[in-house]
């Protein structure tokens, strides 16, 4: 009689072990992650790292979730060992990890004017005039005289470079401010003047001077403004339906101003170990497109170390 | 119906001391009762005195959060930049969780942003000129039903005016019963007679709307209500008024239950201790009983007891001075008494007894009888003699009726008793007379002389009569024997000298007979008369030589001898004559019996005996001889017996007297000769018979001691 007890007890604690093996065997893979740490110039919001995520996964394959992480300090670099990196292109690459090499996976991401889809009479063209553009702010100032349109990320200082590359570029700016006072602001030709007098027209809201990247993507997102500037993956210009999933009903253009078609385009690029075992779907090539302006990363934190504070003062003190 | 002096007081200090108990009881629990309403009644007030201080902190922490609200750098922003979804989604993110109904911004322009509205929506531009714009307010507003505390506050950014915030908190069942665990009291709050919210039970919360609005007169500020499932006191204050200036009533309920539960707790324990008490005091009682008073009455009890047990000299050694300790002395008082009184008595009734015995040794050692009659005629007493000689007549003398008395008296006696009594007290009369008894077939009769006299009393009247008995049957029959002896003595001298006279004349005629008979030849015919008068003459020798030996007194001479060596000759001198008439001799003695007789005299009176009865059976028979001594008795006995012809009674009466006999030829001498030797050895003979059946001679001779 004991043995037969003694048998279904150790019947009872073999079935238990095993489902807990089975269990173990059915969470690993749910609990398991693959991080890859992000080194940029830029601020991540949830929004743009949500849209990284779904672009990398397309890359790679793995069985498991990406994880991102920002990279802002040294400490951060040091947890990288062992993990990928995505890392944006003109960056040091000296804190890699030696066993880290390039895996030929880059993402691109470009900087473009999100525009609501609720804006009236919004063109169907894949750019917009600066003209257009203000007379689209100017309706729907019209329509609601007590709130503001647009809404940028002014106390970002990538933004306020976005905006000196682009102006720069798009106009062969001199970079000296000059007092066009008399010209419309869509016809201002230093960033700087542009954005002031768009706060003085009403068209961009005040705020955006204090406002980050991640509370101008909430603003817009809020529907308190119809356009605000943001970076998105480049893959989002050429799938609308990637562009609804992640952003709803928006439009993404090149920024408006004189007769700018392209956007502004920074390339990170991915590193790993050899031994990850990482299956690629991509080859990374060096294809020329002429939609993109390539920013400079060492040009670009030259700028922000050196320029960016007497920009943004300019920006609040204005007097063009 | 007995009931112990223990029980009553046991009983009654029980009574006494529960009903005091109970009483106490009765009155701590109606104490208890009254001071816990009290208490809750204070409780009560308490409540609705705090109810204010607590609706001021509710109000306060409603205004310092929409102070805190207003002063928020992003509601500031939002609504200074007309971000109004951002402001709408700030708002809406504060108040969560908070309880807080909803947030509301009233921009400058007219604008108005809530949290509970995605959409913006506009009112009337803030007046600016208006410097109430700038305070801050609290309301209640009644809103379809529901109400509302509502704080308003002004918004600036950097010291300008940019609207005002409202920050409303709804005031339903959720809000009270918070409130209702703070306070440990539910809340009901009611606006225009009308429940707005309660945290009572839907169920209580129905019969408070009907049972109290229903009922427009009520006005006290507390008051009871009860409901299905508990009862509740409920105190009532005006809270403030609405911005419709209508009254805020709130309602502080408290369950009774737990006050109800705490009473019944503390009557339980009350009954508890009561209980308690009761069971203390009856052991209280019952040691208080037996330590103070049981014990010592039982002492006095058993002092009662040994004094009715006799011993007077009993004294209670433990005397206390209270009502105990008097009935105590008392108690040893009246023992001290009691054995004095006691000795007293004692001496008179030793007196007294003494007396008694005196008397009654007199009465018992009389040989007369005495016997007392009261006037009912019943004996009252009879000494000893007169219980011995009436011993075999009367079971009983005392009580015995002066009729049942005299029923076993013979005929002559009863006449003379009643003749005695008839003349009883007559002037000298001391009349004697003769009462006699049948005391037997065979036993003859007892003779008792007496007299009667009057019994008095103390007042010498009469109470009774004596009869004193003087039993005179010896004497009588002394007297007939007397005359018996003195007949025989004298026929005895007679015989005596006419056997002398006759003796010598006799021996001529022998003599002369024989000298004929030797001259007379023997076929001669006068030879046969002549031998008939020989024969004649020898027989009347015979017979004047049993008259000589009879009447002659002759010497004895007693000697202590075995019966056998008396009996054995005689059996075998009658053996002949006995086989002749064929009779059987049946010897039943014991052989070494010793007797105490003159040897020669006894074979006399055997022989005499046997041949009696030898002749008395013609036709042949059995003698019984037969020899005993009479158990514890100083008499040998001896019988012979025959199974003859008997005799009559009047026969057996004289079958001693000389002379008598019933035979032709007998002299009658024979058992004459008998009794006189059955009388030389100072015993005495005695004969029964049965005509037809038999003769048995028994007679009695001392043993040697009694000689």
């Amino acid at each position: 009689m004991s043995s037969v007890k003694l048998i279904r007890k150790r019947l009872s604690a073999a079935i238990i072990l095993l489902l807990l093996l089975l269990l173990q065997a059915a969470v690993v893979p749910l609990c398991a992650a693959t991080r890859v740490f992000l080194g940029s110039r830029l601020e991540f919001t949830p929004a743009l790292l949500d849209m990284l995520r779904r672009t990398l996964a397309k890359k790679i394959v793995v069985n498991d979730t990406i994880i991102l992480h920002p990279l802002d300090n040294s400490g951060s670099a040091r947890e990288a060992s062992g993990s990928m990196v995505l890392l944006e292109s003109g960056m040091d690459r000296s804190f890699l990890p030696p066993d880290h090499i390039e895996m030929n996976i880059k993402v691109d991401l470009v900087w473009v004017l999100a525009a609501s889809l609720r804006v009236p009479d919004l063109p169907a063209e894949d750019a917009l005039s600066g003209e257009q553009f203000a007379r689209l702010l100017q309706t729907l100032k019209e329509q609601s005289p007590d709130r503001y349109p647009w809404f940028e990320s002014l106390s970002s200082r990538v933004t306020l470079r976005n905006f000196d590359v682009l102006f720069a570029e798009a106009a062969s700016a001199t970079g000296v401010i000059v007092n066009v006072a008399k010209l419309p602001f869509w016809g201002q030709r230093d960033s700087i003047a542009f954005l002031y007098r768009a706060i003085e027209e009403h068209y961009l809201n005040p705020f955006s001077i204090e406002s980050d990247l991640s509370l101008a993507m909430n603003v817009f997102a809020a529907e308190d403004a119809m356009f605000v500037s943001h970076w998105v993956p480049v893959e989002f210009l050429d799938d609308e339906q990637l562009c609804r999933e992640n952003m709803g009903k928006v439009r993404l253009l090149p920024f408006p101003v004189f007769d700018n078609k392209k956007y502004l385009r920074i390339r990170l690029r991915l590193y790993g170990s050899p031994s990850s075992g990482l299956k690629l779907l991509e080859t990374c090539d060096t294809v020329v497109d002429d939609r993109f302006i390539d920013l400079d990363y060492q040009a670009d934190t030259e700028w922000i170390e050196k320029r960016s504070a007497e920009k943004y003062d300019a920006l609040i003190v204005g007097g063009f | 119906m007995y009931i112990s002096l223990r029980i009553k007081v046991i009983s009654l200090l029980f009574l006494l001391i529960s009903s005091l108990a109970l009483i106490f009881n009765e009155s701590s629990t109606s104490l208890i009762q009254e001071k816990t309403r009290e208490i809750f009644q204070q409780r009560i007030e308490l409540l609705l005195a705090s109810i204010r201080s607590y609706w001021d902190s509710e109000k306060n922490m409603l205004l310092n959060n929409a102070i805190l609200y207003a002063e928020s750098e992003k509601i500031i922003n939002y609504s200074t930049y007309g971000l109004n979804n951002m402001l709408q989604r700030e708002m809406e993110r504060l108040i969560a969780k908070t309880g807080f109904y909803d947030l509301e911004i009233t921009l400058v322009n007219g604008q108005i942003v809530s949290s509970n509205q995605y959409s913006s929506r506009r009112g009337l531009p803030i007046d600016l000129r208006d410097t109430r714009q700038n305070l801050s307010w609290i309301t209640l507003q009644l809103i379809d039903g529901a109400l509302f505390v509502r704080a308003e506050v002004p918004v600036h950014k950097l010291g300008e005016f940019i609207g005002r915030l409202s920050l409303r908190r709804k005031l339903d069942d959720t809000r009270l019963k918070r409130m209702a665990r703070n306070l440990q009291a539910e809340v009901s709050m009611a606006v225009k007679e009308k429940l707005v919210a309660s945290s009572l039970s839907e169920a209580s919360r129905q019969t408070l709307a009907s049972e109290h609005f229903r009922n427009n007169d009520r006005k006290e500020d507390i008051f009871t209500l009860k409901t299905a499932a508990t009862v509740y006191s409920i105190g009532r204050v005006i809270l403030e008024k609405t911005v419709e200036s209508d009254p805020v009533l709130i309602y502080l309920a408290v369950s009774q239950d737990k006050m109800l539960s705490l009473l019944e707790e503390a009557q339980s324990q009350n009954f508890s201790v009561t209980v308690w008490i009761l069971v203390a005091t009856l052991l209280l009682s019952i040691i208080f009983s037996e330590k103070v008073l049981i014990s010592r009455i039982r002492q006095i009890r058993d002092g009662a007891n040994i004094i009715a047990e006799g011993d007077l000299s009993f004294q209670i050694s433990s005397v206390s001075g209270d009502e105990l300790g008097n009935l105590a002395r008392s108690f040893n008082r009246m023992a001290s008494n009691l054995k004095q009184n006691q000795d007293r008595l004692q001496h008179y009734i030793d007196r007294i007894e003494k007396l008694a015995n005196y008397i009654q040794n007199i009465l018992g050692s009389l040989r007369t009888s005495v016997i007392t009659w009261n006037l009912q005629g019943h004996i009252e007493t009879a000494n000893n003699a007169a219980v011995q000689e009436f011993g075999e007549f009367y079971s009983e003398l005392e009580g015995l009726s002066l009729r049942s008395f005299v029923k076993k008296l013979k005929p002559q006696s009863r006449q003379e008793i009643f003749d005695s009594l008839r003349h009883l007290g007559d002037a000298g009369s001391d009349r004697q007379f003769d009462i006699e008894l049948e005391q037997g077939e065979h036993a003859g009769s007892k003779v008792l002389q007496g007299n009667f006299s009057t019994l008095l009393d103390n007042d010498k009247k009469p109470y009774g009569f004596i009869l004193t008995l003087t039993n005179i049957t010896q004497r009588k029959i002394i007297e007939q024997q007397l005359y018996h002896a003195d007949k025989l003595s004298s026929i005895g001298q007679l015989a005596a000298s006419v056997a002398h006279e006759i003796k010598n004349p006799l021996a001529s005629i022998k003599t002369l007979g024989q000298l004929l008979q030797e001259e007379t030849e023997v076929g001669d015919s006068r030879r046969e008369y002549i031998d008939v008068i020989v024969s004649e003459v020898n027989r009347l020798n015979g017979v004047v030589e049993q008259l000589l030996k009879y009447a002659r007194p002759e010497g004895s001479s007693f000697c202590e001898i075995a019966f056998g060596e008396v009996i054995k000759p005689v059996l075998s001198l009658v053996h002949h004559e006995s086989e002749r008439h064929q009779v059987e001799l049946v010897p039943d003695f014991k052989a070494d019996l010793k007797v105490y007789v003159d040897p020669e005299k006894i074979k006399q009176v055997f022989l005499n005996l046997i041949f009696n009865g030898v002749q008395s059976m013609e036709k042949g028979g059995k003698i019984f001889v037969r020899a005993f001594k009479e158990q514890d008795s100083p008499w040998n006995v001896f019988e012979v017996e025959d199974t003859g012809c008997g005799m009559s009674e009047e026969t057996a009466r004289r079958i001693f007297e000389p002379f008598f006999t019933t035979r032709q030829r007998g002299t009658g001498l024979g058992l004459a000769i008998v009794k006189k030797i059955v009388d030389l050895h100072g015993g005495k003979i005695e004969v029964s018979s049965e005509a037809g059946r038999g003769t048995k001679f028994k007679f009695y001779l001392p043993c040697r001691q009694e000689r």
